[in-house]
């Protein structure tokens, strides 16, 4: 089975999940930590495997699913599928745990597990060689953090530029976030393409190379 | 919804989730938790007497928690013993119990008043015996009731 289907597939159960989540189902909440917990954190190992702490990780999903639980009514389904929600969630969460606990600065390697882009992938775009999106965002000290909502005030900006920094490349992600998931294959990667490329652009005018720790 | 064996990593990591929710009263862990502190039972001695096993724990233990004085009481704890392939009657007598020692815990000054009035001292043995009372059971079911009947083997 193709990934694309799987991802399908899991679209459709997180979507069937969280009716019965709504609807008091007192089996769905087990279900969903079930199917979606041990995916959640294993996609966030990935993005953060060079934690002091990686059971830091385990903490945030766990912050994302009983904030769910509490409150599942702040997810829709509208905007993005139930798996990306408690993904970006959980990831908010484990910036907070990060932020609160200053010393993994001391442990963490930025290891440029991800790209921002890269210029041989279909859809490379040409951006500055030392523009490192990702480490100028985990540096706590860094106001960029803090203005990224400012910068991206639209929610699915701010979505899509979280999957950039975590390497996402396929398209059906992005597409899904932006909602073209049924538009014809080409067009959906036409429209990415030209997102991706705006919101680079739009962070790159807006962040000094001051913030991005070139002092040394 | 298939009932298959969670994985042990699965397990672990839903471990820690069932931890945070056992102070959360919406959920099975929670009644799970007040359960094994009422009838001083381990893990390991709660799943004997479920007659599951440990690993299944977590999965009921993240379940929503059935509201006894529910219509759909009966319904839900169906449901969850479907779900997590354990005994109905066990479950529902469970939720019985640690929702009157609950609704009996949060009455202080109702119990502290019963020395004035032996109208309400009579309530008390009628609401804990309420607690071992009843789950409708299906004919042939059996079930121990005194789960540290099940267990003293292992003291």
């Amino acid at each position: 089975m193709s990934e694309e289907a799987t991802l399908g597939q899991l679209e459709q159960l997180g979507r069937v999940l969280h009716e019965r989540v709504l609807d008091g189902d007192v089996t769905a909440s087990a279900e969903v930590a079930e199917v979606l917990m041990p995916l959640t954190i294993s996609r966030l190992r990935r993005s953060y495997h060079s934690l002091y702490d990686p059971h830091l990780v385990d903490t945030a999903v766990e912050d994302a699913l009983m904030n769910y639980f509490s409150r599942p009514q702040q997810y829709d389904p509208a905007k993005s599928s139930l798996a990306s929600y408690l993904y970006m969630s959980a990831r908010g969460d484990l910036l907070n745990l990060l932020e609160r606990d200053k010393r993994y600065t001391e442990h963490l390697r930025l290891v440029e597990c991800v790209e921002l882009d890269n210029s041989e992938t279909e859809y490379g775009v040409e951006v500055k060689d030392e523009f490192d999106l990702e480490a100028l965002i985990l540096a706590l000290n860094s106001p960029v953090w803090q203005r990224l909502s400012d910068l991206l005030p639209d929610p699915v900006d701010q979505e899509i530029v979280l999957l950039m920094m975590e390497g996402v490349r396929k398209t059906s992600v992005y597409a899904d976030v932006l909602g073209i998931s049924d538009h014809p294959v080409g067009e959906q990667a036409a429209i990415v393409k030209r997102h991706k490329d705006r919101l680079k652009k739009k962070l790159q005018r807006n962040i000094q190379r001051s913030e991005l720790g070139e002092n040394d | 919804m298939t009932e298959t064996p969670v994985s042990l990593r699965v397990t672990k990591q839903l471990s820690g989730l069932v931890r945070r929710l056992r102070d959360n009263p919406d959920f099975m862990a929670f009644v799970l938790a007040a359960y094994q502190r009422q009838e001083r039972l381990s893990d390991d001695a709660l799943a004997k007497y479920l007659n599951t096993t440990p690993a299944m724990l977590p999965r009921l233990a993240l379940c929503k928690r059935p509201a006894s004085n529910s219509p759909q009481f009966a319904d839900q704890v169906r449901q969850i013993a479907a779900y997590t392939d354990i005994d109905a009657a066990k479950l529902a007598n469970m939720v019985r119990q640690v929702d009157t020692l609950e609704k009996l815990a949060e009455q202080p000054e109702v119990l502290e008043s019963e020395k004035a009035g032996a109208q309400q001292i009579e309530l008390r043995p009628g609401l804990l015996a309420a607690t071992r009372d009843r789950y409708e059971r299906e004919p042939g079911e059996e079930m121990s009731s005194q789960p540290n009947d099940e267990t003293s083997s292992e003291d």
